[in-house]
Formats: C-alpha cells, sequence, structure tokens
C-alpha cells in the first residue's frame, strides 16, 4: 500500500479515532479492534485437532492442540522429529493503524535423554509480505518438565502489518527434537503434558499509522 | 476434485467487516483475485486451510500435508506437488501485471541428500516455466523461504483488449533425494535410488502466499491508449 494512500486514510480516520477515545485518549488502542477469523493447519494441527477460543475484547485468543508433539529416537522416521502449525488470524481494524504481535505464550512438556536437543519455535510474518520475525526457546537432555515458553517481540524483530490494508497475521510455530548427537537416545517434546492439552495465549499489540 | 470458492470466503470477510471495507475494495483495486482451487498428492482434500485478504489483493495457503519423508523408504527419492488455479478479475481499461509467491518450508537433510523446492507457472496446460527453485544440500536442518515473481504484463495472458476474467496455475512442488554422484559406505556410485541405505530427507511446505505486488502499485495498470 502506497505512502500516499496511506497518508489519505490517516487525513480521514484520525479525527474520528481521537473523537472515539472520549476520555481515554491515552490508551494506545484503536477505536475498536477485533479477531474476525482464525485458520489453521500444520502436521501438528490437523483439521479438527484444535480448540479455539476468542477473549471477549476480542484482542486475544487461545488455541488447545490434541495431537502436536515432535519425538527423536532409534527408528523414528524424521517426520516425527520436526511438527508444526500455522495459525492464520483475520483481524478487524479501523483505517490509519497498524497491529503486531505482543506476547506468545507457549506451554507444554518435555523429557530429552542425555545428548538429545530440542526446540520449540514461533515465526511470524504479515499476509503476502517477506519480512518474517522469529523466536525459539532450545532446551537440553537430560530433561524431563513441563515447560512455558514467552515470546516477548522486541523492537529488533517486530513486524508490522501494512498501513491502509487489511493482512491477516499468520503464527507459525513448531517444535523440533534432535538426536544425532546420541542417535540411541531419545526425547520428546509436546505441549500436551497434563490434560492433552497445547496452550497458547496471544496478545496484539497496536500503533498508528503515519 | 477439490475446489475451494475463494468468493464465498470474500463475500463472508466482507459482510463481517461491514460496508467499509466493501467500498474499499470496489474502488481502491480494479483487480483481485476472483477464486482459487487446488490439488496434489501435496494438498490432498481437508489439509490446506486458506485466507484471501477482504481486499483480494493477497491469499495464503497453509498446508497439513505437503511433505516428503525419505526415511520410511530407505532414503530413496521422493516428490510431492500441488498444483493451485488462480483465478483474476479486473475492471475493463486495467490489467495484471506482476504477482508475487512467497513460499516458506523446513528441511531436514542428512549429508549426501538434497531437498528441491520448484515454483513454476502456467496459463494453460502444460508443466509450465519455472520462476522459483531452491536446493537445500544437506546437511542442512532449518527453516527455508524462498520468494519470486511472475510478470503477467508481459504475457499474451494480461491483454488490454480482451475478456476481464484470466487464470494461471502455480505448481509448487518438493523433492528429496540422494545427490548425483552420490557414492554409499562402500564407495560405489549409486544416484538412481538403487542402493538399500541411502542418506535421509524430510522435508515440507508449510505456507504459501501470493498476491499483487504493491509496493510501487504495479500489481495492475491502467491500460494506455484507451
Amino acid at each position: 500500500m502506497s505512502i500516499r494512500r496511506c497518508l489519505k486514510l490517516l487525513t480521514v480516520s484520525m479525527p474520528m479515532a481521537f473523537a472515539s477515545y472520549g476520555g481515554s485518549a491515552l490508551a494506545d488502542v484503536p477505536s475498536y479492534v477485533r479477531i474476525v477469523g482464525i485458520t489453521y493447519a500444520g502436521s501438528g494441527c490437523p483439521a479438527g485437532t484444535v480448540g479455539n477460543n476468542v477473549s471477549p475484547d476480542f484482542q486475544a485468543f487461545t488455541l488447545l492442540f490434541d495431537q502436536y508433539q515432535a519425538l527423536a529416537g532409534p527408528g523414528v522416521s524424521f517426520s516425527q522429529k520436526r511438527k508444526n502449525c500455522q495459525v492464520n488470524v483475520s483481524m478487524d481494524i479501523p483505517s490509519g493503524w497498524s497491529y503486531t504481535l505482543f506476547t506468545v505464550d507457549t506451554r507444554g512438556y518435555v523429557s530429552l535423554q542425555p545428548g538429545v536437543r530440542a526446540m520449540e519455535q514461533s515465526s511470524y510474518y504479515f499476509q503476502g509480505q517477506s519480512l518474517t520475525g522469529r523466536q525459539q526457546t532450545i532446551v537440553y537432555g537430560p530433561t524431563d518438565r513441563n515447560y512455558q515458553a514467552t515470546d516477548q517481540l522486541t523492537l529488533e524483530n517486530q513486524v508490522w502489518s501494512p498501513c491502509g490494508a487489511v493482512r491477516s497475521l499468520n503464527i507459525n510455530t513448531e517444535v523440533r527434537v534432535d538426536n544425532s548427537a546420541a542417535p540411541n537416545n531419545q526425547g520428546m517434546m509436546t505441549v500436551d503434558s497434563i490434560d492433552g492439552h497445547f496452550k497458547l495465549i496471544y496478545g496484539l499489540r497496536w500503533r498508528r499509522c503515519g | 476434485m477439490l475446489v475451494f470458492r475463494w468468493i464465498c470466503a470474500a463475500v463472508l470477510s466482507v459482510s463481517l467487516l461491514g460496508p467499509r471495507l466493501m467500498a474499499d475494495a470496489a474502488t481502491a483495486h480494479p483487480s483481485g483475485i476472483e477464486g482459487i482451487d487446488y490439488r496434489g498428492t501435496g494438498c490432498p482434500e481437508g489439509s490446506v486451510a486458506a485466507n484471501l485478504a477482504p481486499d483480494a489483493q493477497t491469499m495464503t495457503l497453509i498446508f497439513s500435508a505437503f511433505a516428503v519423508d525419505t526415511s520410511t523408504r530407505s532414503g530413496r527419492p521422493m516428490r510431492k506437488v500441488c498444483v493451485i488455479n488462480i483465478a483474476m478479475g479486473t475492471e475493463p481499461g486495467w490489467q495484471f501485471t506482476l504477482f508475487g509467491v512467497n513460499v516458506r518450508g523446513y528441511a531436514n537433510i542428512q549429508s549426501g541428500a538434497v531437498g528441491v523446492q520448484q515454483v513454476l507457472h502456467s496459463f494453460g496446460q502444460g508443466s509450465g516455466q519455472a520462476i522459483g527453485r531452491q536446493q537445500l544440500i544437506g546437511p542442512f536442518d532449518n527453516n527455508f523461504s524462498s520468494y519470486s515473481e511472475l510478470p503477467l504484463a508481459a504475457a499474451e495472458w494480461s491483454p488490454c483488449d480482451s475478456g476481464r476474467h484470466r487464470r494461471f496455475h502455480l505448481r509448487t512442488s518438493i523433492t528429496v533425494r540422494p545427490r548425483l554422484g552420490f557414492r554409499d559406505s562402500d564407495g560405489e556410485q549409486d544416484d538412481g535410488g538403487k542402493g538399500p541405505n541411502f542418506p535421509y530427507g524430510y522435508m515440507t511446505i508449510d505456507s504459501i502466499d501470493g498476491g499483487m505486488v504493491q509496493q510501487y502499485q504495479v500489481g495492475w495498470r491502467r491500460c494506455t491508449g484507451r
């Protein structure tokens, strides 16, 4: 979207945006924001294995996974060593605002024998764009515990939605287990420790265009 | 035959988003994606999630089963393909110029094996012409991505003087195989997949994004002489 178009949108929408704030002009949130749709696919979340919930203010959502786990060990096929789930979130936002992802909390369970390594990674991009933000957490065996990975996006890896166009946010999460340094040992990384669910909580962050 | 009708999705999105966006979509862009369907070993029915932007300029496809794993077949070569058929529509007096394609995925390739990801396009029947190719030589264990552009204005496909609906195809494939000239443990050259224990590889495409290239407003242009 061109700068010209973005400026035009700003000119038109900013007075309205300020007006709609009323007494809360300091709140850095546009007058309305809504998550209007979530779709997903991936080796870790085939159709029918995900539950999702959008918060009452439509600014956060939760995903619950039934069978999202990576495994490594003797005789385990390569495709088991890495699982992913990409989530596409459609937003309705006012003209003149842009948004980015704020935090991602990934919770799960990891069990690794000595010499086995596991990784959780989240990649972010806006529909149609090449720029990708990425955060990862690496765990070394031996270990056997629940984990929580909180990705707090910094200024360096923040990816903002384009101004003046509505583009959905893509969040590609993945877990990998690597036993190449200890081929006889096993490991698993799942996000399904006790209740059989992998849980992600997302928050969104906003800024004005221009 | 697997068919996903974007038009319905677009109408649904627009109705959720209200009349403001509908007006935007109608006035801001003289052309856009009208419909899409896909088929192939990499995108069987029920394994793809799709999203089209409300202004119909950009789409995202996410895959659950677009993966090859040669560790389950003693390292013998394996390939998967997904052909995406994209229907475009434009206002009279405009033509398409440039379509961009982002492919993202992951590969875990052992030394001695290679993974190849390729994007071809065609305007009709036939295998088409390559617009992007990426070769990952093992050892490799990481995400990969590629961006390629399809110039539409240069093609007969997007003429100024005929109908407003056009269709083109994107054929995306992934292949994992032993490297040509690979020598196995006894030093014997074997590049045809005949031996029992080739190096393994796993390769997957997670998502494909495609749409009008917008940086310089060249996704479409007004026809001259009108």
